[in-house]
């Protein structure tokens, strides 16, 4: 496996923010929202999951240490093979859930 | 490979070194500095560790010879004229925690001229990181944060930064937590008024 991207897999991620706190470089950002969670048994006492928002991978400041990979208690982020396209601006090398999600 | 590890008083430090290498530990390894702030008990508040690594190629073993020196006079022996190749690791370690060696080379190797500042010592803040907002400052869920988060390198406004100019320079030591220690604290700032449970200064 070479280490070309970070991949999300958007369905892992519980929007912790541990990835976010261990990035020595600062280029995860996460936004997240509480919602109570919808199908309870009868009885319970209403509780709530954090939805994830935003999750954005700046890759202009990545510098590819893979602490993120390590880091993920429920292996919401993987290593890809696929660089990082170049891009012709910088903010454009800011990838959302949609792209990360799609790293190959 | 045995490796043994000998500490030696700076005063001897350039003697050590040569007895080493006429013991036959005569290959240079490498030389390298820790900054040992803040770590009592084993070290003393304010030191320097400054240790070279020298091999016996002919009877496989190794010996690391260390010193201490203090943080406010860095100062040691060069020991290039035993091993010309420590004169490199020495510029390093010099221009990376301002120890001067003396006798040795005091041209900087990797940090620019203009290049103000020891950025290895643990009292060096991330200056640039103070100015702009941690993408891990915000909780799960975006509930606003009860305790306050502060990211790795960058102290409390109250120890460094947005402070009263007439206190004076901050504590080296008090900057240097900020180095060190869990990622995300929840400190109180030990200069409280005399609050003895405020010690939850671990992690």
């Amino acid at each position: 496996m070479s280490h070309g991207a970070i991949r999300l897999i958007e369905a892992n991620c519980t929007s912790c923010m541990i990835c976010a706190r261990e990035c020595p470089s600062w280029c995860i950002t996460i936004d997240s929202h509480t919602e109570p969670i919808a199908d309870l048994p009868p009885g319970a006492r209403e509780r709530t999951t954090n939805v994830l928002d935003r999750f954005a991978i700046d890759w202009s400041l990545c510098m590819f240490c893979g602490i993120c990979v390590e880091e993920c208690p429920f292996d919401a982020l993987e290593w890809a093979s696929d660089p990082v396209a170049a891009a012709t601006r910088s903010g454009r090398l800011v990838h959302e859930i949609e792209d990360l999600t799609d790293e190959q | 490979m045995s490796e043994v590890s000998r500490r030696v008083p700076a005063a001897e430090w350039h003697d050590a070194v040569a007895a080493a290498k006429a013991e036959g530990y005569d290959y240079f390894d490498w030389l390298g500095a820790v900054d040992q702030i803040g770590r009592p008990g084993e070290f003393s508040e304010n030191e320097f560790e400054v240790m070279v690594r020298l091999v016996d190629l002919e009877t496989d073993r190794a010996v690391m010879v260390r010193t201490v020196i203090p943080r406010d006079a860095p100062r040691l022996a060069s020991i290039a004229d035993l091993f010309a190749g420590a004169g490199w690791h020495e510029r390093e370690s010099g221009e990376l925690y301002a120890i001067e060696f003396v006798g040795g080379d005091p041209r900087r190797l990797l940090l620019s001229d203009d290049y103000v500042g020891a950025p290895l010592r643990k009292d060096a803040v991330l200056a640039a990181r103070a100015g702009i907002e941690w993408p891990g400052a915000k909780e799960p869920g975006g509930a606003p944060s009860r305790r306050r988060m502060v990211p790795p390198g960058v102290p409390e406004p109250e120890i460094w930064g947005d402070r009263d100019p007439a206190a004076g320079d901050p504590d080296p030591e008090q900057v240097s937590e900020s180095a060190v220690g869990g990622r995300v604290r929840r400190r109180r700032p030990s200069t409280g008024s005399g609050d003895s449970t405020g010690s939850g200064d671990s992690r």
